[in-house]
């Protein structure tokens, strides 16, 4: 009613409704995303606009499909209403792109690992789907979305080294250099860098950075790291070599923080190495963890991950429903929510234009214990709920939650609660097929130089290889580094690599002495 | 440990007090072998690591427990602490509590090492004040880890519980005459031996309770809580070795008292103090309760005593742990913000001579479960005072903008509320709207409104929607509080209030323990005081009617209809029933520095933005506004000359000739207004502004300043008759510059009280 008397006097003022956009209880959270969703949706619409018209100009017919932080895509006149929900879509393109490579490679679960300049960013892949999360904080600001669970610190390549002068102990980061002024050896600042240490340790090649687009300045490197090496009486390798042992094990503790605090085993997982620093630093953070393999996706797909990602993504509406029901349960009440949710659902993917059989409703329930707040999110069967159903999702609501807890946390007696319906309602779209991998050709085996691969360690004479001359089934030990134009791989060495059919690049650890 | 006075403070009659070194059974192992040559690449590595395993503790208490009052009052804090239970790292929660679990712990090593022992495995617990807590409602686990059949460290986690039994429920008691009426105290008992939940002890634990079943889920979270940190210290330990490990827990302790002392010698030596009242110490009570802090700064150490402080009484007294630990959370705060907390460094430099049997070194069986709300609050309020004022003394600046006026939350105003809610279940609880708190204004820049609490860093209010779905009530309004945050050259933060109907029961009933109904909290070099605590009952509002009426919800007392009745600050059991409204008002922090030199255009932007009225502008800033809205310069100079002329003019004391002093090279600022000067002819306090010697550097310089008293009912926002509640006279005397009429501080006292000394340098 409001939101009509609006639109009737202000024709051309975007108006957003907290109720269409979060039905969640919790109004602080309310009413930041649906402000933030009014800050952004002027500029959404316009760049939308933009796109449409230009994309029709070339002659494209079909609905423009944008991708949401979900990881699913929805037609574009829906984000223009709702461009809340692209924020942090980014990355959860990677999750997606991600979590398509490990159905690919029969792999249920994977830990996705992205590091660019200024962040490192993770999120899991369990069972065949990514972890989703309900709250998103942007700077003080929280609010409600359903989004992809993906977490980040503070830890990339340009990521400023510096001496805590009370503790003299060397501290990386948070601050950043990003990528203007930079890294020291880009040639502008001074501040010595996670991509100095790189460079001093042997692990990148100033003379091939971006494929030899630009040089990096060495010396500069060393210059920079100086100062800090004087004041730490160590010297300049192993302050580098220092400093990247710091990140990689900020790294895993975020990665253990993601899988270990929930109850979930990392050792269980594969890790899915990305950005241009990702598989640089890969395999000590998969060692710390006792992770034996990496993936990087590589081949004609890697260079543009997250669009590739993209394409992977079905059409996804989340439906969501905050109810606060005590037992027993009204299972009546329980069936006609979950219809009406999914009606809606299916009325929305009909005007989305997917076809019947590619139609498909996940379900879920929030549940907790009474007078608690957290609650836990428990898959639903699907179809109209028995009492015995009930029954096994309260006894699946207690699995989880002990796997999280521990057992014996699980305590029945203070009675349990529903807090939240969830719906997902997916349109099964067309996947991409991936392509042969094609070898450039050309010797692999490049060159040699001196790596520092550990803290403290003499630098080891170390094979380097040039990425696009690998062909599929080539097998690489470590100690060795691969080169490609956007990204350098580290081969530690207790590892080995190989290459397989599909073009990725695979890290072995295990057998390997931890 | 029995001091030279004879008392012996071993936790029984007085507050425990540790033997150093501590007394412990020779058959309990520690390990103490720590590597020394520690690479800073391996330090910075494990500390990250241990941090973490910390966090972690806490956040499994958190996602486990799950109750609104870890979720939103985090009324819980994880530690690890050493194998002689030093601290290593208290959690990011609520930082008072760091110094019960210390006790908690050494008492155990001193008193069950030898019976029942303490072995791989078992998990302790206590509440008890006098030993390891701050009330008996939060009730401490705590964990020992061995290494190889010596002790290795400790983990501990304290969480604030729903009901633990005594004659009113919930976790405060306004009725408390002693102990014997309040939630029994635990010693430590070992609740887990050898990682076995004893049946047996839980439900002795758990039978107090009115809420057992939540008390036991509770439980098990602080149990977990436990196990994980241990488990993952064990890795951590398996992976580095042990005497790596406890290299790196005595280096961040170590470090912490580098940086701790470093910043103790730009500050010179001298003494600081701050006082302020709490009206009644239980319902019926009708006194007025002087709480002091006071702290001593000579070479390396920081003395705390809190000398003048009234005798004990009533249900509001805190232990001697308590107020060490609401003093170290101030101390963590402002001077080891940098050092991730590790108060252990500063412990080794802090001295407690605090006298025993008064209001904040309450002797058993004092009545102390209503001391955080009350007593224990304003501590943490007067210490933040005392450090600001020595801060400001300091040569360095990063420490001078540490200096802070005094937060609104220096009292908690209960409303603890009990009934059938809308689902026909028992419920006892009380309403965490007020840590959305007013903070404090700093040295150059104003507190935040509804900013939280400055001991908490992530404290959150809850959502009103939230409330309204677990208790029966339904929120006329909550809303910032215009004016409430003091007025001064930086504005405290405002508060807020909150007013509610019962939903769908037929009453429910109200406890309220709180302070500063009648009397504010003090200001800071001459800032306004707080604002006031305020439970309104209105009885027979029609509110519900009004809404009928004209379809919209009352958003304002004067829209209700029916009685309105102050509830006083310790009520046990006022009741609310279907027609009535309850509204809980709490206080806005004070303000810092002479309202009169805030840039009048700041003014102008508070009363747009709704902060400040334009009325409360001209009579607390002088500063009037013109026609679009800026300040108007002519008339502000001329209203702020006139209040000037005001202060003076209404003030008392010796009209003497007035000596100025030039700016001369030795000069230490004291004090917004105030600086000392040595001159040939001695050192003494001369006003910033107008250079007119104040008083000898020796003296109280309030002695040398024009004084004007005022009945405190005449004085800051929503005054109340103080004959409603409390039967002294307390005043409130202002200082004035009697040069140029800036106001150096304002502070609350009776009326025959000598006027408060809150600063004197020990010059060389």
């Amino acid at each position: 009613m409001l939101k009509s008397m609006v639109q009737r006097i202000a024709p051309d003022v975007f108006v957003s409704c907290s109720s269409e956009l979060i039905a969640k209880r919790g109004e602080y959270e309310r009413i930041v995303g649906t402000a933030v969703n009014c800050l952004i949706g002027p500029v959404m619409k316009e760049y939308v606009e933009k796109i449409e018209k230009r994309a029709a100009s070339l002659g494209f017919q079909k609905p423009l499909l944008v991708l949401q932080a979900t990881g699913g895509v929805v037609p574009s006149r829906e984000v223009v209403q709702t461009p809340l929900f692209t924020i942090g879509s980014g990355p959860a393109a990677g999750m997606t792109g991600s979590a398509f490579l490990a159905n690919h490679l029969g792999r249920e679960n994977a830990i996705i690992a992205d590091m660019g300049g200024t962040s490192f960013e993770t999120g899991i892949i369990y069972k065949g789907s990514p972890l989703t999360a309900s709250e998103t904080i942007v700077n003080q600001y929280i609010f409600s979305m359903p989004r992809l669970d993906v977490q980040s610190i503070g830890s990339g390549g340009g990521s400023i080294l510096w001496v805590d002068e009370i503790s003299g102990t060397l501290k990386v980061g948070p601050q950043s250099a990003g990528a203007d002024p930079g890294p020291a050896c880009y040639g502008k600042g001074t501040q010595p860098t996670i991509t100095d240490a790189n460079i001093v340790l042997g692990y990148l090649n100033p003379d091939n950075f971006l494929g030899g687009r630009m040089h990096l300045d060495k010396g500069r490197s060393v210059e920079a790291l100086l100062p800090l090496a004087k004041k730490l009486g160590m010297d300049v390798l192993d302050v580098a070599a220092g400093a990247v042992q710091i990140v990689e094990s900020k790294m895993a503790e975020l990665i253990r923080q993601m899988t270990i605090q929930r109850g979930l085993d990392p050792r269980e997982f594969v890790i899915i190495a990305y950005g241009g620093a990702g598989p640089t630093h890969a395999c000590q953070f998969a060692r710390e963890l006792g992770i034996k393999r990496i993936v990087i996706p590589l081949g004609t797909i890697s260079a543009a991950w997250s669009a590739f990602g993209t394409l992977c993504a079905d059409i996804l509406h989340v439906y969501e429903k905050s109810d606060l029901l005590s037992q027993p349960f009204d299972l009546e009440h329980i069936n006609k929510t979950f219809e009406k949710l999914e009606a809606e659902g299916q009325a929305q993917l009909e005007e989305d234009g997917v076809a019947q059989n590619q139609i498909v409703f996940e379900r879920f329930l929030e549940i907790k214990y009474k007078m608690q707040i957290h609650q836990l999110t428990v898959p639903v069967p699907s179809g109209h709920l028995a009492e015995s159903e009930m029954e096994q999702i309260l006894a699946r609501y207690e699995d989880i939650y002990e796997s999280f807890y521990g057992k014996g946390s699980a305590y029945r007696e203070a009675g349990v609660e529903i807090g939240l319906f969830k719906v997902n309602a997916i349109g099964r779209m067309v996947k991409p097929r991936i392509p042969e991998p094609v070898s450039g050709g050309g010797e692999p085996l490049t060159g040699r130089r001196n790596v520092t691969w550990q803290h403290k360690a003499e630098p080891v004479d170390t094979p380097i290889y040039t990425g696009p001359h690998l062909t599929a089934g080539d097998v690489i030990s470590g100690p060795a580094i691969v080169e490609y134009p956007e990204t350098t791989i580290a081969i530690h060495p207790y590892a080995r690599g190989s290459m397989d059919a599909a073009g990725n690049f695979i890290i072995d650890l295990e057998g390997q002495d931890k | 440990m029995i001091s030279e006075d004879g008392i012996n403070w071993d936790g029984k009659t007085y507050s425990y007090i540790p033997s150093d070194p501590l007394v412990i059974d020779p058959s309990l192992k520690l390990h103490d072998q720590t590597e020394d040559d520690l690479d800073p690449i391996s330090f910075e590595v494990i500390r990250y690591a241990m941090w973490n395993i910390n966090v972690e503790q806490g956040n499994t208490l958190l996602r486990v427990s799950g109750s609104p009052i870890a979720a939103y009052g985090h009324d819980f804090n994880p530690c690890l602490l050493d194998e002689r239970g030093n601290f290593v790292f208290f959690g990011p929660f609520l930082q008072y509590l760091s110094s019960a679990s210390g006790s908690a712990v050494k008492w155990t090593l001193e008193n069950r090492a030898a019976n029942p022992g303490i072995e791989d495995g078992d998990i302790f617990l206590t509440n008890d004040p006098w030993i390891g807590a701050i009330h008996q409602a939060d009730v401490c686990l705590f964990a020992p880890l061995f290494w190889e059949g010596k002790l290795f460290c400790w983990f501990a986690n304290t969480l604030h519980q729903w009901d633990l039994g005594g004659t009113t429920p919930g976790a405060f008691n306004p009725i408390s005459e002693n102990v014997f009426w309040e939630a029994g105290c635990i010693p430590p008992i070992k609740i887990v031996e050898q990682g076995t939940l004893r049946k047996d002890l839980e439900e002795e634990y758990i039978r107090r309770s009115r809420m057992p079943d939540l008390v036991a889920l509770d439980l098990r979270a602080q149990i977990t809580a436990c196990n994980v940190a241990r488990e993952r210290m064990q890795q951590l330990i398996d992976k580095y070795g042990a005497s790596v490990i406890k290299g790196v827990m005595r280096k961040l302790q170590d470090n912490s008292e580098t940086a701790f002392l470093k910043r103790l010698e730009t500050i010179p030596d001298g003494v600081w103090s701050e006082e302020s009242w709490i009206e009644m110490a239980r319902e019926g009570d009708r006194g007025v309760y002087r709480n002091v802090v006071r702290l001593t700064k000579k070479g390396d150490k920081l003395i705390f005593d809190n000398d003048g402080t009234d005798p004990q009484t009533g249900g509001i007294n805190c232990t001697a742990i308590a107020w060490k630990g609401a003093i170290a959370a101030m101390i963590s705060a402002q001077m080891l913000f940098d050092q991730m907390f590790v108060i252990e460094g500063a412990y080794r430099h802090m001295e407690f001579r605090q006298a025993p049997g008064t209001l904040t070194c309450a002797t058993y069986p004092a009545g102390v479960i209503s001391a955080p709300p009350t007593v224990l609050l304003q501590t943490i309020g007067l210490a933040g005072l005392v450090i600001s004022r020595m801060l400001y003394c300091s040569s360095d600046e990063s420490l001078r903008s540490e200096v802070q006026s005094c937060m609104g939350a220096l009292n908690f105003p209960v409303d603890a509320i009990a009934g059938i809610d809308q689902r026909g279940n028992q419920y006892v609880s009380f309403l965490l709207d007020p840590v959305g708190g007013a903070l404090g204004a700093l040295s150059w820049k104003d507190g935040v409104n509804t900013g939280g609490w400055p001991w908490d860093l992530q404290s959150t209010m809850p959502n009103v929607e939230d409330n309204e779905i677990f208790y029966p009530l339904v929120y006329l309004w909550r809303r910032e509080i215009p004016n409430s945050g003091g007025a001064g050259k930086y504005r405290g933060g405002n508060s807020a209030e909150l007013a509610y109907v019962l939903n769908d029961t037929e009453a429910l009933t109200h406890h309220t323990t709180s302070g500063h109904t009648i009397i504010p909290g003090p200001g800071l070099f001459g800032g306004d005081p707080t604002s006031r605590t305020r439970f309104i009952l209105v009885k027979d509002a029609k509110a519900r009617e009004a809404a009928g009426r004209d379809g919209r919800m009352p958003t304002s007392m004067d829209e209700l209809g029916g009685e309105h009745r102050h509830i006083s600050p310790k009520t046990g059991g006022v009741v609310q029933q279907a027609g009535d409204v309850f509204l809980l008002a709490w206080t806005g922090a004070g303000g810092y520095g002479d309202p009169l030199d805030r840039d009048p255009q700041c003014v102008a932007e508070d009363i747009r933005d709704g902060h400040v009225t334009a009325d409360w502008a001209e009579d607390r800033y002088g500063v009037c506004l013109n026609d679009q809205g800026g300040a108007d310069a002519k008339k502000t100079g001329a209203l702020r000359k006139r209040i000037r002329n005001n202060r003076l003019s209404a003030a008392e004391g010796q009209m003497r000739d007035l000596e100025t002093l030039p700016e001369g090279p030795e000069e230490i600022p004291v004090s917004e207004g105030l600086v000392i000067s040595t001159s040939a002819n001695g050192a003494f306090y001369v006003c910033r502004k107008c250079r007119t010697v104040i008083q000898d550097a020796g003296e109280n310089y309030k002695k040398g300043c024009a004084k004007r008293v005022t009945n405190v009912e005449e004085v800051g926002l929503s005054p109340v008759k103080p004959d409603l509640f409390i039967d002294d006279k307390i005043v409130f005397k202002e200082y004035f510059c009697p040069g140029c009429a800036t106001i150096f501080q304002g502070d609350f006292s009776k009326e025959e009280d000598d006027d408060i000394w809150d600063i004197r340098l020990f010059l060389a």
